[in-house]
C-alpha cells in the first residue's frame, strides 16, 4: 500500500479541523468519524497531596470513531 | 462539516486535485486503522495522535500546539492553588512546591501525555509510527519530520504512543510561610522559680504602694475623711391602714350604712331565708339577708351576695359568680336605716 501523504494535504486538514473546531463545529471524515469539541467547565480539583486547585475551563478535540471496535 | 464539504475545503487550500485528496483521506484512514489494529499509535505531528485505548475504541490526542490554539479563548488561564495541601505544608525548601505527584495528576487533568500511557506495551524499543512507514526518504519528503530529541524519547518508549515534548505547565507555588519572628520557642520554666518570681513581684508591689499612699497621706492629696458626707434620714413610716369594713364578695357581711349587693332570690319564709343565706356562707360568700316589703305579698326576705361600694362594682363582681347563682340576679341598692 502506498502510505504516502502530502505535505499540503495533512496541513490543509490540520487548518481545517482547528478552524471548525473553535467555531464549536464537528468535521466528518467518511470511514474514520466525526472530530468534535467537548468543553469542560471551570473545576476544583483536589491533587493527591491535598492540594486544592481551581482549574480552568478548556475545550478538547476528540473523535468519535465511525466504527466499533473489540480489542 | 459534512465529508464533502470537508474534501472541497481541503481542495481548496491545498491546491490538490479532488481526486488526491480523496486518496489522501483513504489513506489516512487505512493508515490509522492498521496502525492502532497492530496496537500501535500513529501520530501526525502538529495535529496530534491515534490510538486504541484499553477499551478497544479509537482515541484522538490532539497535538499541544492544536489544543492550544483551540482554547486560545482561555489563553492565560493557569490552574489556581485553593488550598496547600497539609502535605505541602511539611516540604522543605529542598523539595521544589507541586513535585512529580503533582505534575502527574496536573498532567492527567489537563490530557498531556504521561508515561502510563506509553507503557501499554511492553515489546521493545519500536521505530516510531508516522504516516509514511515505507522508506526513510518518503517520511522525510511528505511528513515533517519529528526533532532529534523527540525522536530518541518515542524511540525510547517502545510502546504504543509516542511521548510528546516535555511542556508541562508551571505550578503555582504555595505561600511560604514564615516562622520564626512570631512564633517563641516554650522555654521550659522551673515552677518553684516561677512561683519565687511572682511573689517577690508581689511585694514589691506591695511595698511601693504603701509608701505611695503615705506619701500622698503626707501631702494632704489623701485623707480619711470621706468626701461626700451623706446624712442618712430615717425612712418615713408607712400609713397605719386603718382597719374597718371593706367591700367585697366574699366575708363577713359589715355594718355599712349603704351598700350595694347582688340579689338572688326573694322568699317570703324567714327559716327558708335564713337557711339559703346560711348556704352561701357555708361556701365563702358574703350572704346578705335584708327584708322587703310587697304591697301583696307583705314582707319578703330577700338573699343577696356581696357588699360593694358602686353599682359598676357590683355588676362586674356578678360576671364572676357560678352559672346556678348567675342566674335571674340584680343589683339593689340597700340602705340601712
Amino acid at each position: 500500500m502506498d502510505t504516502k501523504m502530502k505535505k499540503e494535504f495533512v496541513q490543509a486538514l490540520r487548518e481545517i479541523i482547528r478552524e471548525e473546531a473553535v467555531q464549536n463545529r464537528p468535521v466528518v471524515i467518511d470511514g474514520l468519524g466525526r472530530f468534535e469539541t467537548v468543553h469542560e467547565e471551570q473545576v476544583q480539583k483536589k491533587m493527591k497531596n491535598g492540594d486544592v486547585v481551581m482549574m480552568p475551563p478548556k475545550e478538547t478535540l476528540r473523535l468519535v470513531p465511525e466504527k466499533e471496535r473489540r480489542s | 462539516m459534512e465529508y464533502n464539504e470537508l474534501i472541497g475545503e481541503i481542495v481548496r487550500k491545498s491546491g490538490l486535485t479532488e481526486e488526491d485528496v480523496r486518496e489522501q483521506i483513504r489513506q489516512l484512514v487505512d493508515q490509522i486503522e492498521e496502525t492502532a489494529e497492530a496496537g500501535k499509535a500513529l501520530e501526525i505531528r502538529g495535529m496530534g495522535m491515534f490510538y486504541l485505548s484499553a477499551k478497544g475504541e479509537l482515541v484522538f490526542d490532539a497535538s499541544d500546539e492544536l489544543a492550544m490554539e483551540i482554547n486560545y479563548r482561555y489563553a492565560g488561564m493557569e490552574p489556581v492553588m485553593i488550598t496547600p495541601g497539609s502535605s505541602r505544608r511539611k516540604e522543605t525548601p529542598s523539595s521544589p512546591p507541586g513535585g512529580d505527584e503533582v505534575e502527574q495528576t496536573l498532567s492527567e487533568l489537563f490530557g498531556e501525555e504521561t508515561d502510563e500511557k506509553e507503557s501499554e506495551e511492553g515489546s521493545g524499543p519500536e521505530e516510531p509510527e508516522a504516516l509514511n512507514t515505507t522508506t526513510g526518504k518518503e517520511k522525510t519528503s511528505e511528513i515533517p519530520e519529528e526533532p532529534e530529541e523527540k525522536k530518541k524519547e518515542t524511540s525510547t518508549a517502545g510502546t504504543a504512543k509516542k511521548k510528546k515534548p516535555a511542556t508541562k505547565r508551571p505550578m503555582p507555588k504555595p505561600r511560604e510561610r514564615k516562622r520564626g519572628w512570631f512564633r517563641r520557642k516554650k522555654k521550659e520554666r522551673d515552677p518553684i522559680r516561677h512561683l519565687i518570681k511572682t511573689l517577690i513581684t508581689i511585694v514589691i508591689l506591695g511595698i511601693l504602694f504603701h509608701f505611695t499612699l503615705e506619701e500622698l497621706k503626707d501631702r494632704g492629696i489623701i485623707t480619711d475623711e470621706p468626701l461626700m458626707k451623706t446624712e442618712v434620714k430615717p425612712l418615713p413610716e408607712p400609713p397605719k391602714i386603718e382597719e374597718g369594713p371593706w367591700y367585697g364578695m366574699y366575708g363577713t357581711v359589715e355594718p355599712f350604712d349603704q351598700y350595694h349587693t347582688i340579689a338572688l332570690h326573694a322568699v317570703s319564709n324567714r327559716s327558708r331565708a335564713d337557711e339559703l343565706v346560711g348556704d352561701l356562707r357555708s361556701e365563702g360568700y358574703r350572704g346578705v339577708l335584708s327584708s322587703v316589703e310587697h304591697p301583696e305579698h307583705g314582707t319578703l326576705w330577700r338573699i343577696s351576695i356581696g357588699q360593694f361600694e358602686t353599682e359598676a362594682d357590683a355588676r362586674r363582681s356578678a360576671m364572676f359568680l357560678p352559672e346556678p347563682l348567675r342566674q335571674n340576679i340584680f343589683v339593689a341598692e340597700i340602705l340601712t336605716p
